[in-house]
């Protein structure tokens, strides 16, 4: 079996439009969280996101490129661009064929749909633009980078709701690692900040109108963020012979199942994602350093992750740090794994630890060593990032510096 | 049909059993209505009353709303709605 490292990474967000720009954000504890700006915002009863700010879709790409392109696709092209650039990696014909895309998304291209409606429906007009379909598809995101690079290897998209980019890593992680693939390019994206995609969460009852505030005594629920993070991951003697500038290892990704219920989550199927991608890579809880929580800022998911990671994580010497940087970037839904693990990445590399913010008061039913407020200097060389879904679908992912 | 009535008829039919055998001091778990079934309950309140009801289930948590009675819940909609008159006068 092969060993698959990360080599590159790119990001959009409500925090930068690039990765080094987010990571400062990220360690600066800046948030991309504010009123939002949107058509009929005055229907809304939460008003608030992480939008992108100040987008200009042509700054990025060209006018015929940009009609058949969603901005869930935009985003990921974007980062998909830095990524590969940043990775010093060079797509030969025959590399080509042996690297291909994977890029989850929860929503797909919902404002394609929901600006087309709008004009069918509300406009009353009997006629639409032709691309429709092939902008609102969800593997119009992956499909779009593989016919930018010309990439020919395996690529579809994933869609599992909240796990979406962890999925997605882990079945590029995968393809690597039993020889399928040399170079796969994945990670997540989503745009669902539209007027629709705001209506349907309200629904749901678990927005929060006052910010995202992750394991805080005040937590009143989740935000929604929007944005994309693409990594590329590659087999590691290909590139460590390339002298390739290896970011971290991926050592395992878990995929599990609740089989339970729909919206509610389960404590068992948390504490088996974290269990098996520790199993699967021979970790032992003891060597985490740090945990990306999946941290919505739920009432009950944040309560119910707490009570999972002490359980892990109760016999180690020194118990992991904790953070949820969706205080930051926002709930980005199938994206949301993906730019995690970007402070995952920060860690292992600067050995900085950044921040959940909004922290105001300790919930004495929450036991974790939270960094919160400012980023905390920490020698760090494992990793975990969890993400747990709607659908009952549970991923975790473990990062290790080479 | 007045909002005690309303209510048990919609708590009724999401609990998949008759108006008559909802009693007063059941609990919404004790009616097998999970946090699924509730925030579909109070939707369906707010479209038969035509009200909007700005209710976030991180502030109230499923877990107690489960556990309030019939009785409780008739009575917080009788005094949100009360409350929501006299603001229009």
């Amino acid at each position: 079996m092969k060993r698959v490292v990360i080599t590159g990474q790119g990001t959009i967000n409500s925090l930068g439009f690039n990765v080094s720009d987010t990571n400062l954000a990220l360690m600066s504890g800046h948030t991309g969280i504010q009123k939002l700006d949107l058509n009929n915002s005055e229907l809304l009863r939460v008003n608030i996101g992480a939008q992108i700010q100040n987008y200009d879709p042509h700054v990025f790409f060209k006018k015929n490129e940009i009609s058949l392109l969603d901005h869930f696709s935009q985003y990921a092209l974007i980062s998909a661009s830095e990524a590969i650039n940043s990775s010093g990696l060079v797509i030969t014909d025959e590399l080509s064929e042996e690297t291909g895309v994977i890029i989850g998304s929860a929503g797909g291209g919902l404002s394609t749909q929901e600006d087309n409606y709008r004009l069918v429906f509300e406009g009353k007009k009997n006629r639409v633009h032709p691309f429709i379909v092939p902008k609102m598809m969800h593997n119009a995101a992956a499909s779009n980078i593989a016919k930018r690079y010309s990439l020919k290897g395996v690529t579809y998209s994933v869609s599992s709701a909240c796990a979406s980019s962890n999925h997605a890593i882990a079945n590029a992680f995968n393809l690597i690692k039993f020889g399928e693939a040399r170079v796969m390019i994945a990670g997540g994206s989503d745009a669902m900040l539209t007027f629709g995609g705001m209506k349907a969460w309200e629904g749901l009852r678990v927005l929060s109108k006052t910010g995202c505030r992750p394991f805080c005594l005040s937590r009143d629920g989740l935000v929604q963020g929007e944005g994309a993070a693409v990594f590329v991951l590659e087999e590691y003697t290909h590139a460590y012979k390339r002298g390739a500038n290896i970011l971290a290892e991926i050592k395992s990704c878990s995929m599990t199942s609740d089989g339970y219920d729909l919206v509610a989550p389960s404590a068992d199927g948390m504490k088996k994602a974290i269990m098996k991608s520790l199993y699967n890579s021979g970790i032992s809880a003891d060597d985490v350093d740090y945990v990306n929580a999946h941290g919505t800022g739920t009432k009950i998911n944040d309560q119910m992750e707490s009570d999972v990671i002490n359980f892990i994580f109760s016999n180690n010497r020194i118990s992991p740090k904790v953070s949820s940087t969706k205080s930051a970037h926002g709930h980005v839904m199938g994206a949301t794994g993906a730019i995690e693990l970007l402070s995952c990445i920060l860690a292992l590399r600067e050995h900085v630890i950044v921040p959940t913010l909004g922290f105001v008061k300790r919930d004495p039913k929450i036991r974790l060593d939270l960094v919160c407020g400012d980023a905390q200097q920490k020698r760090v060389e494992t990793v975990i990032s969890n993400s747990f879904a709607f659908g009952g679908l549970n991923s975790t992912i473990i990062l290790q510096s080479v | 049909m007045n909002i005690k009535e309303v209510i048990i008829e919609i708590l009724a039919d999401k609990a998949l059993l008759n108006s008559c055998d909802i009693c007063m001091n059941d609990s919404l778990v004790d009616l097998g209505i999970d946090s699924m079934g509730l925030v579909e309950f109070l939707f369906s309140v707010e479209e038969q009353l035509d009200l909007d009801f700005d209710i976030n289930l991180n502030l109230e948590t499923s877990k107690d709303f489960g556990l309030i009675t019939v009785e409780e819940v008739i009575n917080s909609f009788e005094r949100i709605i009360n409350e929501k008159d006299l603001d229009r006068n």
